[in-house]
């Protein structure tokens, strides 16, 4: 069953295209992988389904609906959800206020219930609180459920920010780079806590990664974007392959170049 | 009777446009608005009446020496007032409440030490109107508006021709890879701010030579503000179009229906420019990389 | 004693416009340097129904109060349609002040400049303490409630509140009206306090010091500007001497809150009966250290 549909999509900046003719489908339960080199154009995909960006051209469709005119919020009630390159949680906030930032998206209680403390507002704000305390326990944060969330560690801001996407109960989490700034270890880490919610929450994923070993690890379809284009779509193993990838990333195609691909 | 009114507005329009386009350098670099800036052409006002008034110097070199001490109060005023803040990268709501602070704190030192008097320029034209085709016009109307687009000129030159303007313009269009550049960001920046106080200066001896000079004419000032939203924020084209269009109505207003309701007319255009063009006249609507 | 209670009054009635303020910059963190004219909105509109058409105290003042949150929706839906950041909103806001006090000026039903003598005096203790308790239980409840957390979060982060389902416009428009009730309600008080209102009341001395509360007392706590509001009418009449200075001394507070304590007195933070009880464990271990 195709969940997202791109088709022909085009972007521009002032007199700079940033996107042309970019058309694809991510199934039901598909992980794919959006590489190439910085500035292709890969976070400007997430910007325009999610609406943070006006499409210049082309159609964006969700479960065959045009999503494309549609308010961020809208869309995020279609279950579409993303996290962010540069981690963008609130500092200020307490871990648990910033998973709660998402469960309020659906509380419904009306303003009335909110003044006078209604049964109706009571229940719900400690429904809220079980399921964002249930949701820190399941993502192994319970720990630090009262901490200032910009003492956390790199790695655990990460998380909660992948744990706050999931609060919103999304079909599809589009990932930005989850893993970069990552030391070997937390890579590995963060795999297996993508792995584990991709089957936990039976999600499809996007990801955006210039960790090889994220993108071969966890897609099943690869994507390679290049000043704005589509140049390789493939399997893992064929994108390695891939003598225009190679040349997109290095300049040309030797052999040693090719291990470089491999092992980055 | 309309080329009357039409020279004036352009003479107001043109001090306007001079106010909002110091005010605007600033918020094109920083991304705030600097409400400091206001306080700065009231100080110029009295800066200028000094050298005019007390000392005796000729309307010249009032305002030259003005400009350059306004100048130089802007970036003390940078220097101890915000670049901790910016150092600390805090939130521009930070940098408009300390802007804001400062105003009220100039405005009011001035009103506790100097006193809420009037005092007004002396003569400088041996005639202050000149008759042409049966219209009196103001000289220091058509003195206002040449002064301003010599200042506009002469900024359009800066920018675009030396090095120093080129780097400005830089900033402006990317003040992340700008503020990489560490030290020399804080000297561009100091440029900025002796920029848009030199503009502060100049403005401020004509609004003292035109109405008079007191602690709160910093309120005449809202009008750089309300000319650079009407133009677009952050452009200077905008600032000078929006101050022109702003003086031109007012003086409209003033003479054809009630000088009272003018501020309430600046307000209403204000809001309408909002509501159909949310942007202003010039603005660009920058999407935030993310 | 009546001197006291005199300046108890004017402080708490200050409390109900700051405590809208607060929502709005402490919360929200929008700014504004206008909203002397919302207070000014809410005393006339009450006023005049007092005073011209013989309202019941309570209703004018309500009425006042909903007059002022009505102009809030107009202002605000331009300024804040945009998304723009606060810039616009913040250079509308001190062009709507002047706006509304030459409309006050030059109104026939406003009396112009001379104002309005004789409003009658409603406004007594009880009243204005009563007023006081439902300003700062609505505004807890709102601020611990979806609607609130969604202002912080526009606040810390638009765009990754955007992100997260926050509608911007609704809550940045919502924020504003509500700051726009409260100050409407603190002007009605303040009206009916005085028995007399003019349009020189209502400048930008006020709206500095609405802010100054809010700034220092700290940006996202509630009682902490509650405080600050007290510190800040009581202090100066110490100083009655440099009447003057006051101003002044409003504005460095601002300028230094913000360079070298940005959180202010109380920010992020409440004083609640627990963190009073923090507070005297603290003092009472430094007690005993400096005893042993």
């Amino acid at each position: 069953m195709v969940l997202l549909e791109l088709q022909q999509i085009e972007k521009k900046f002032g007199g700079i295209c940033a996107l042309k003719g970019i058309s694809f489908v991510v199934n039901k339960n598909d992980i794919l992988g959006l590489i190439g080199p910085n500035g292709a154009g890969k976070t400007t995909i997430f910007n325009l389904v999610t609406r943070a960006y006006d499409i210049t051209n082309g159609l964006i469709l969700f479960k065959g609906k045009p999503i494309n005119k549609m308010r961020t919020d809208q869309i995020i009630n279609l279950g579409v959800v993303r996290t962010f390159q540069n981690i963008r949680l609130f500092k200020k906030l307490t871990v648990l206020d910033n998973v709660k930032a998402s469960l309020y998206h659906k509380a419904n209680y009306n303003l009335l219930d909110a003044l006078f403390r209604t049964k109706n507002y009571k229940k719900i704000e400690r429904d809220i609180d079980k399921e964002a305390k249930e949701l820190l326990r399941e993502m192994e944060l319970e720990k630090y459920v009262g901490i200032q969330s910009d003492n956390l560690p790199y790695g655990l801001q990460r998380k909660l920010e992948i744990t706050r996407a999931l609060a919103l109960a999304p079909e599809m989490l589009l990932l930005d780079e989850p893993a970069a700034g990552m030391n070997p270890k937390e890579v590995t880490d963060i795999i297996r806590l993508i792995q584990k919610i991709y089957t936990e929450y039976h999600l499809t994923m996007v990801i955006i990664e210039h960790h090889m070993n994220v993108i071969t690890s966890l897609c099943n379809n690869i994507i390679v974007l290049n000043f704005g284009r589509r140049i390789a779509e493939g399997t893992p193993e064929n994108i390695q392959k891939d003598p225009k990838v190679i040349e997109a990333y290095l300049g040309s195609s030797t052999q040693k170049k090719k291990d470089e691909i491999a092992y980055a | 009777m309309f080329l009357q009114t039409m020279v004036t507005g352009l003479g107001i329009g043109s001090i306007y446009a001079l106010m909002a386009m110091g005010y605007c350098l600033v918020f094109s670099i920083l991304n705030f608005s600097n409400f400091a800036h206001g306080a700065m052409i009231m100080l110029g006002a009295y800066v200028g009446f000094l050298f005019c008034s007390i000392i005796g110097l000729s309307f010249f070199w009032s305002l030259i020496l003005t400009a350059i001490i306004t100048g130089i109060l802007s970036i003390i005023n940078e220097r101890l007032a915000y670049r901790t803040l910016r150092e600390k990268s805090a939130p521009s709501l930070y940098l408009i409440i300390t802007a804001m602070g400062v105003s009220i704190i100039l405005e009011n030192l001035v009103y506790s030490t100097i006193g809420s008097n009037f005092y007004s320029y002396p003569k400088i034209f041996s005639r202050n109107y000149i008759e042409i085709f049966s219209s009196t016009i103001g000289l220091i109307d058509i003195y206002s508006f040449f002064v301003s687009i010599i200042c506009i000129i002469l900024l359009h030159l800066f920018l675009n021709y030396s090095k120093m303007g080129i780097a400005i313009r830089a900033g402006v269009s990317d003040p992340v890879a700008a503020s990489l550049m560490g030290a020399n960001f804080n000297v561009l920046i100091r440029n900025v701010f002796f920029l848009s106080g030199i503009f502060a200066g100049i403005a401020g001896v004509f609004m003292g030579f035109r109405y008079m000079v007191y602690p709160q004419m910093g309120w005449i000032t809202n009008k750089a503000y309300i000319a650079a939203v009407i133009g677009g924020l952050g452009s200077l084209p905008g600032a000078i179009i929006g101050g022109l269009i702003l003086g031109i109505i007012e003086t409209i207003v003033s003479v054809y229906i009630s000088s009272v309701v003018r501020d309430v007319f600046s307000f209403s255009l204000l809001i309408l420019i909002l509501l159909f063009k949310p942007l202003g006249l010039f603005g660009v609507k920058l999407e935030d990389k993310m | 004693m009546e001197y006291f209670k005199t300046i108890f009054i004017v402080a708490s009635i200050n409390v109900v416009a700051v405590i809208g303020m607060t929502i709005f910059t402490g919360f929200t963190g929008l700014f504004s340097f206008g909203h002397a004219a919302f207070i000014a909105i809410g005393a006339y509109g009450a006023a005049i129904l007092t005073y011209f058409y013989h309202f019941p105290f309570v209703l004018a003042l309500v009425l006042g109060s909903m007059l002022a949150g009505l102009v809030s929706l107009l202002i605000g839906y331009p300024t804040i349609k945009g998304n723009l950041g606060s810039d616009y909103l913040a250079v509308a806001l001190l062009g709507f002040g002047e706006a509304v006090r030459v409309i006050l000026e030059n109104l026939k039903i406003t009396q112009g400049a001379r104002g309005l003598p004789g409003i009658r005096i409603c406004c007594t203790v009880p009243v204005i303490i009563i007023a006081m308790i439902i300003a700062i239980l609505v505004a807890k409840h709102l601020v611990l409630s979806k609607y609130g957390r969604r202002m912080v979060e526009v606040r810390e982060d638009a765009v990754a509140a955007e992100m997260l389902g926050v509608p911007l416009f609704k809550t940045k428009y919502f924020s504003f009206f509500i700051s726009a009730l409260f100050c409407g309600l603190s002007g009605g008080l303040l009206a009916h306090y005085y028995g007399f209102i003019q349009p020189a009341m209502f400048t930008l001395d006020q709206s500095t010091q609405i802010l100054a509360s809010v700034v220092c007392g700290g940006i996202g706590s509630l009682t902490g500007p509650i405080i600050a509001t007290y510190i800040f009418v009581f202090v100066p009449e110490i100083f009655r001497f440099a009447k003057l200075w006051r101003l002044v001394f409003y504005g460095s507070a601002l300028v230094l809150t913000m360079i070298f304590r940005p959180s202010g007195l109380m920010g992020y933070r409440e004083i609640s009966f627990n963190s009073l009880a923090t507070i005297h464990k603290q003092l009472s271990r430094l007690f005993n250290k400096i005893v042993s």
